[in-house]
């Protein structure tokens, strides 16, 4: 055994890693009065915060990240929403609005369309009507879903 | 439970969070909101900032589930995200949270480390001498005292009886590093708790 008292890493390694210590030291500490205080007084020390009382929220942490979480969806969905109906207006502007110079070009109608009532023009507005309608739709539902969240807290 | 049981169930949770599953996500939040709380308690003092930084993690393990690749427990990965959060929480607010140790003096560790035990040193015996309740009482205010990172360390170790291969971990901190933190704030209690005793107010 040695006769050296152990330093504090040693006493620290005893305590909380006993397996890396070699059999000198832990004879030396079974027959010294003092390393075996210093290990006792760190013994006390890790038993007293064992048992300390463990923090914990004193609020529903689950709730709120799961309201956060759909309320994050909707509005994901919800510009989704608006880029796919801008997306589809595009399109119909397009598609509507070509088939209609087609047939007024076939059925030789030109005279009957002053400039105001340009196919493109009608399908432009009609889809802008359309967008507008669907956006104060889905504010309404949001503004909606909001209010209850707030009548439920 | 043993830890491949635990990957097994983890690996149930999250597949079914991934299926879009609310109520998964909800248990896991259960199932590991102490541990959180525990990293969030020692690192951050003010208790909205703590209650931002708790969805927060919350937040941002559900947006990176489905890169969670099981080499730890489900635990230990979001308490690895509170942990961060904390440390960006510092960083965002330019507070020096590493000004009194990180300029790891490791010249101070040397001396320390290879203190031998003073054959005169005042050590006695704690437990002989203090009351139970006290000792708690003042260990809890010296812990208060530390700097965030010995206080979450010494949780973890302690209280959560983590180990050291989980800490690390969670804090990304080299084994090391942790061990010697421990050993820091171990030391600094301890002696606290001696000196407290010879002032008498023990
Ligand atoms: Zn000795």
């Amino acid at each position: 055994m040695t006769n050296k008292h152990l330093s504090e890493t040693e006493i620290q390694q005893f305590c909380f890693e006993q397996d890396t210590l070699g059999n000198s030291i832990l004879e030396h500490v079974s027959k010294c009065e003092l390393c075996s205080i210093k290990i006792s007084n760190y013994k006390v020390i890790d038993e007293k915060l064992k048992n300390m009382k463990k923090e914990s929220f004193n609020f529903d942490l689950s709730s709120m990240v799961l309201e956060q979480i759909s309320a994050d969806t909707s509005s994901s969905k919800f510009s989704m929403n608006v880029f796919f109906s801008f997306l589809f207006a595009l399109m119909a502007i397009f598609i509507i609005g070509f088939a209609g110079l087609y047939v007024i070009d076939i059925l030789k109608l030109q005279e009957l369309f002053i400039d105001a009532f340009n196919p493109f023009i009608v399908v432009i507005a009609l889809c802008l009507v359309i967008i507008l309608f669907n956006y104060v739709g889905e504010v309404f539902s949001q503004h909606k879903k909001l209010i209850r969240l707030i009548n439920t807290l | 439970m043993d830890s491949s049981d635990q990957i097994f169930q983890d690996r149930e949770l999250v597949g079914k969070v991934l299926r879009s599953d609310t109520n998964a996500f909800a248990r896991i939040i259960k199932a590991t909101e102490n541990l959180v709380a525990q990293i969030l308690f020692k690192m951050i003092k003010n208790e909205d900032d703590r209650k931002d930084i708790a969805q927060d993690v919350y937040i941002k393990a559900y947006k990176n589930l489905s890169g969670f690749k099981f080499q730890s427990k489900l635990s230990t990965w979001i308490a690895q995200i509170a942990y961060n959060s904390c440390i960006n929480f510092y960083h965002k607010r330019r507070t020096e949270l590493y000004d009194d140790f990180l300029g790891s003096r490791e010249e101070d560790d040397e001396i320390i480390r290879n203190e031998v035990a003073d054959p005169e040193s005042s050590d006695f015996q704690i437990e002989e001498e203090i009351q139970g309740k006290e000792l708690k009482k003042i260990l809890e205010s010296e812990i208060e005292k530390l700097n965030p990172i010995y206080k979450t360390l010494i949780t973890l170790f302690h209280n959560e009886e983590l180990s050291y291969e989980e800490i690390t971990s969670i804090t990304q901190l080299p084994e090391g590093t942790v061990k010697n933190y421990l050993f820091r704030a171990r030391k600094t209690l301890k002696t606290n708790l001696l000196k407290k005793y010879k002032e008498g107010e023990l």
